[in-house]
């Protein structure tokens, strides 16, 4: 079997359940959730990519929550950016929310790996008034 | 940073990333994230490409 998975459970403040699995190079997957709410549940995010890999995430709340649609964009578009050594190089994130209006956090890390590298951030653009500085490691 | 996404919205991010050194080229491990949470921590999308050192 070309996968492994992890399930667990995880209840935050407003009793948010998650699950997670990963998915091994070359590996696929299908899964189906079934959910039995005592009450309104909101199903928020799918996660091609977590914090620790390529990792899938779906979570289950009592309120809802924003749910944000993120891809990766880089020029050319091989999925590596490619960076001079003692150089700069930037990639492009799209981002769509599909739930409920909030307000969201982004930052940026390398997850596991330690790499000689200083990461910034600047965005978003939506309107031409919100322009954010850049800042280092957001 | 933290930014107001609303409802079926769109927003675009620039990650600028600068190299002090040599990054091998490992797709799986050598990567950078992009992590998008809510206010109370609970994450809500993040997306991740590799990096790499120009050779």
């Amino acid at each position: 079997m070309s996968e492994q998975l992890q399930l667990s459970r995880a209840e935050s403040a407003d009793d948010g359940v998650t699950w997670s699995s990963t998915l091994l190079p070359g590996g696929f997957s299908a899964r189906a959730a079934i959910v039995t709410p005592d009450g309104a549940v909101h199903v928020a995010g799918l996660q091609s990519a977590g914090r620790q890999g390529n990792t899938e995430q779906i979570g289950s709340f009592a309120v809802p929550k924003s749910d944000i649609v993120a891809l990766s964009v880089s020029h050319p578009n091989t999925g590596i950016l490619t960076v001079p050594k003692n150089g700069s190089s930037a990639f492009t994130v799209a981002a769509a929310n599909v739930g409920v209006s909030g307000d969201i956090r982004v930052s940026a890390n390398t997850g596991r790996a330690t790499l000689p590298a200083q990461i910034s951030c600047a965005g978003p653009t939506p309107r031409p008034d919100c322009a954010h500085p850049r800042s280092a490691r957001p | 940073m933290t930014t107001r996404i609303d409802a079926r919205e769109t927003a675009a991010f620039g990650v600028f990333v600068s190299a002090a050194g040599d990054i091998a080229l490992d797709p799986a491990a050598n990567r950078v994230f992009l992590v998008f949470t809510d206010p109370s921590g609970v994450s809500v999308a993040g997306t991740s490409l590799a990096v790499a050192t120009a050779p």
